[in-house]
């Protein structure tokens, strides 16, 4: 029996070494110390180094005008400086969150957790919005945005918010590339309410390339007792994109 | 059959599920990534290009939408936000919901046909796709995602492919004065775009008119300012001279918008100075002799 076990985890193993190895490089980049050359970038343009001695940015085979005259076009794709397109990247953890039963007077927290690689990009954002506050449906009842402790977190300013008595919906951002208004894990703010023609905001952001970049977002919901007893829901929006 | 064998066929078995099923195992999530995160479109009008993109989806699986709006600068950091204003109707792509499944790719076909009549001018668009929020079925107070990840495209719209540019330099800093023992001197750059027609600068910082650091190419849009940065091998970095010389440093800044003659110059002076070195050294001297003069009074 312990033969068989043995062999069973031997067989696991292999499969994955053969569902992991590349067994050819058709596609992949040709490098030499020198160069490299990625066949899918090859007819746009995604852009060569420079030297010391001289500049070969510009489209292959179309960065003269008498070209441009006559296929009516040019078309660079990725970023000039960097010899092979990196593609951008943005995940997020769940696809929803979900605060459970909600009690008067008690923080519900949950997070979530924001993965960035711009490797191609010098620099990127990621914003983030609701579409109403949390409501029930229809919109009869809602748990407004919070506005923390003093009342002065808004969608642009975080404040402290760890009081029980101060009700509402709002997140705190911690980790890579997240906005300094984020002092600590206390200071919160509201998202922006599309309905109300509020613009989103920034949730993490950064100037520089980077690959792999992590941010976690806390939710925080509060509800007093008079909160109307119902189901509460919203929908948060995440827009990423690369800088240009 | 006795306990060792127990786990080990246990744990034989989670291991095998996990390699050769692992979207049963994780949690569902929202995974993108879009390839290329930049296209730049120089076409005439009347004449017709093609470009894909390529979706692919490393999460659980997906409804995705493109969509294609105008995307308006912010700040000086080459930031973008993307507006509601929808992408002018001579780009043509399929705007339908599709389906996509976990490590699943879609390239989508953008056709570029702007109209013979069309003027010259920039068209600064992002390409978006977006993802359907879950429906929940059952009752429970949650937040939803919805999920946007975008492409930008930068359009010129140009009859002979030499569009006018025009740049301005709105500031070339390095610091005054700094300690040479320890410090470093860092260039910050700021360029202005007053013409009508994006543009990347091409040029170097020459220092001494020796070491040279080399502008990034990166996008100026018309009417806005872009802090420049420097190339280092494929990466941008702070424009920043290593070990000055000792004494005056002398930067000067040379650059042209790419494919314009003109040459644009500015240029700035730092002197660099080992104050903590020299200081060091002082205070021991001052030591020396003070402990010299003490011993020669007290051998008196």
């Amino acid at each position: 029996m312990k033969k068989i076990a043995l062999i069973f985890v031997l067989l696991t193993i292999s499969i994955y070494v053969l569902k992991h190895t590349r067994l050819s490089f058709a596609q992949e980049r040709i490098e030499s110390n020198n160069f490299r050359i990625q066949f899918p970038n090859f007819n746009s343009g995604a852009g060569i180094p420079t030297s010391d001695n001289y500049d070969l940015t510009g489209t292959l085979g179309q960065g003269i005008a008498g070209e441009y005259s006559s296929t009516g076009y040019r078309v660079k794709a990725g970023f000039e400086y960097i010899r092979t397109i990196i593609p951008f990247s943005f995940s997020v953890s769940d696809i929803q969150k979900n605060f459970g039963t909600l009690s008067p007077n008690s923080f519900s927290s949950t997070s979530s957790t924001l993965t960035v690689s711009a490797g191609g990009a010098g620099g990127y954002q990621v914003t983030a919005s609701e579409n109403t506050p949390l409501s029930t449906n229809g919109g009869v009842d809602t748990i407004p945005d919070t506005t923390c402790n003093s009342g002065t977190c808004t969608e642009t300013t975080a404040a402290v918010w760890n009081s029980t008595s101060t009700y509402g919906f709002g997140y705190n951002m911690s980790g890579d590339d997240v906005p300094a208004g984020f002092s600590d894990s206390t200071y919160f703010k509201q998202f922006a309410d599309r309905s109300n023609s509020e613009a989103p905001q920034i949730v993490m952001s950064s100037v520089e390339a980077g690959d792999e970049r992590v941010a976690t977002i806390t939710y925080k919901v509060n509800v007093s007792n008079t909160q109307a007893a119902g189901v509460y829901r919203n929908i948060i929006q995440f827009t990423a994109v690369p800088a240009y | 059959m006795n306990s060792f064998n127990k786990y080990l066929i246990i744990f034989s078995f989670i291991l095998f599920v996990y390699i050769c099923y692992p979207n049963l195992i994780k949690a569902q999530n929202i995974d993108l990534s879009i390839s290329p995160p930049l296209v730049e479109v120089m076409i005439q009008p009347g004449k017709e290009v093609k470009h894909s993109f390529t979706i692919t989806n490393n999460g659980s699986p997906s409804a995705i939408t493109p969509k294609l709006f105008y995307f308006d600068p912010q700040g000086d950091t080459g930031r973008v936000e993307i507006t509601n204003r929808p992408a002018p109707d001579w780009i043509i792509f399929n705007s339908s919901p599709f389906a996509l499944d976990t490590a699943s790719t879609k390239s989508v076909e953008l056709t570029f046909s702007p109209p013979s009549d069309a003027s010259e001018t920039d068209h600064l668009l992002s390409l978006v796709f977006e993802t359907t929020e879950t429906a929940d079925i059952t009752d429970r107070n949650v937040s939803a995602y919805k999920t946007q990840i975008a492409s930008n495209i930068l359009i010129t719209i140009s009859k002979d492919g030499l569009p006018k540019k025009s740049a301005s330099i709105v500031s070339f800093w390095a610091p005054k004065i700094i300690d040479s023992t320890f410090g470093s001197i860092e260039y910050k750059l700021l360029l202005e775009n007053n013409g009508n027609f994006i543009w990347k600068p091409e040029g170097k910082i020459i220092i001494n008119q020796k070491n040279q650091l080399q502008l990034a190419p990166q996008n100026i849009a018309s009417g806005h300012k872009r802090a420049i940065n420097c190339l280092q091998a494929e990466e941008v970095v702070v424009c920043k001279q290593e070990k000055p010389f000792i004494g005056i440093n002398r930067a000067v800044l040379s650059f042209s918008p790419q494919g314009n003659q003109t040459v644009y110059n500015a240029q700035t002076t730092t002197l660099a100075f080992p104050f903590t070195i020299v200081g060091v050294l002082t205070l021991l001297l001052l030591l020396t002799t003070y402990i010299n003069k003490y011993h020669s009074v007290k051998s008196r």
